[in-house]
């Protein structure tokens, strides 16, 4: 018997691969915060100096996470926990699915930091202890903003709020979702 | 079959007051009553997560607020505001929705789909309301749904419209499942619920079966 998470990952996967093309564009702001941070764990610069990038690292990684939690259609963002919510699935079991991404996303970010800062620190000579620690804070930040981003309540409220505004704005009928 | 055991449940200002009544597979059960009554509401007591009810709710035996999961594979709800992918064909909403249901059937789904003379390569989006309640049937008949909640599904159709749902309700009933609609067209009641349950501020005014009655007056219930 498929247990409920192996659904929800299978039911990802093809959501995923029928929006290809606008998962791509919608992590965009991803992409970029993570190749500015790749230059500067190869720099070998303090991660810990950078408190405000950090936290921007980590508002740029929800961008990744989006496609599970929302998708656009017919200018609305529609959150997937609404798509979901009369559907035989737990919310918390896709709640605890999309904690998992958050979970390997991030241990794959920090190794890859982590691997970047080795040539950096031999070419700078800073300390690569130090240098860890701070990948770790920054990981962590990011996994709790994550996190709290990927919460069943947060996203449908800010997906309702969306809606709410788009329509006061461009005179879109907003219907009860 | 379904049982409400003093089910109680406030909303706000409104309450829906000591709901019990029972219904077998095979019937149809039409909910009336005012705008506010508690029809949506009651129909909500069955598919809301939170549980946030006093009393119990029974299908098969089983007490839904433990088993709601599996309860909520066994039921096909069909609304207005139903949530689907709107950008995504029929069939593509089967194909990504279906693997959380155990009896899933794209074949099924596309040949009732042909049955109702509807395109499974359409975007749900740029379907009709008619066309969507339509789909949503044919969603729920694929996936084998034993409990139909239907939430104003006839509201604003023709009586064309209507006379083909009706027929595709009756083809839902004959394979053990029960439909339970809300409802306020007074000639659907008539003709097609087998039981009517009407409801006034929140409370059972009546609950029996329907024997027809005028096309413009009061139905002829008895208890």
């Amino acid at each position: 018997m498929v247990s409920s998470r192996e659904r929800i990952k299978a039911f990802d996967k093809k959501l995923l691969k029928s929006g290809e093309y606008s998962v791509i564009l919608s992590r965009l702001p991803a992409y970029i915060f993570e190749l500015l941070l790749i230059v500067i764990a190869t720099s070998g610069d303090k991660l810990s100096e950078m408190d405000v990038f950090i936290v921007m690292y980590a508002w740029g990684l929800t961008f990744y996470i989006a496609p599970y939690l929302n998708i656009w259609e017919n200018r609305k963002n529609v959150s997937i926990y609404e798509v979901l919510k009369s559907l035989p699935v737990n919310q918390w079991d896709i709640f605890k699915v999309r904690v998992e991404y958050i979970a390997k996303l991030l241990l794959s970010r920090f190794l890859i930091m982590l691997g970047l800062q080795i040539p950096g620190f031999m070419m700078t000579g800073k300390i690569l202890k130090e240098n860890m620690i701070n990948s770790l804070a920054a990981i962590g930040w990011a996994a709790l903003v994550l996190t709290i981003y990927a919460l069943p309540g947060i996203s449908n409220y800010r997906s309702n709020k969306q809606i709410k505004w788009k329509a006061k704005q461009g005179g879109i009928m907003w219907k009860k979702m | 079959m379904l049982e409400f055991r003093n089910v109680t449940k406030k909303q706000g200002s409104f309450c829906l007051n000591n709901i019990s009544f029972q219904l077998e597979e095979g019937y149809l059960l039409g909910i009336l009553g005012k705008n506010g009554a508690g029809k949506s509401t009651l129909l909500n007591c069955m598919l809301e997560r939170k549980k946030k009810y006093q009393g119990e709710i029974f299908y098969q035996g089983k007490n839904i607020r433990e088993e709601h999961q599996w309860f909520l594979g066994q039921c096909a709800y069909i609304a207005d505001d139903n949530q689907f992918f709107r950008m995504k064909t029929g069939a593509e909403n089967v194909d990504l929705l279906g693997g959380f249901y155990e009896e899933m059937d794209m074949d099924k789904f596309v040949q009732y789909m042909r049955d109702m003379d509807l395109s499974w390569r359409k975007n749900v989006g740029a379907m009709s309301r008619g066309e969507f309640i339509r789909f949503q049937l044919a969603f729920g008949r694929a996936h084998n749904a034993k409990i139909y909640l239907l939430d104003e599904a006839t509201a604003g159709m023709d009586p064309v419209f209507r006379r083909d749902f009706y027929n595709i309700l009756r083809e839902i009933l004959a394979q053990e499942a029960m439909v339970i609609m809300t409802t306020h067209i007074q000639s659907d009641i008539n003709r097609n619920m087998d039981y009517i349950c009407r409801l006034e501020q929140g409370k059972i005014s009546f609950y029996g079966e329907n024997f027809g009655g005028e096309e413009d007056g009061e139905f002829q219930g008895k208890d």
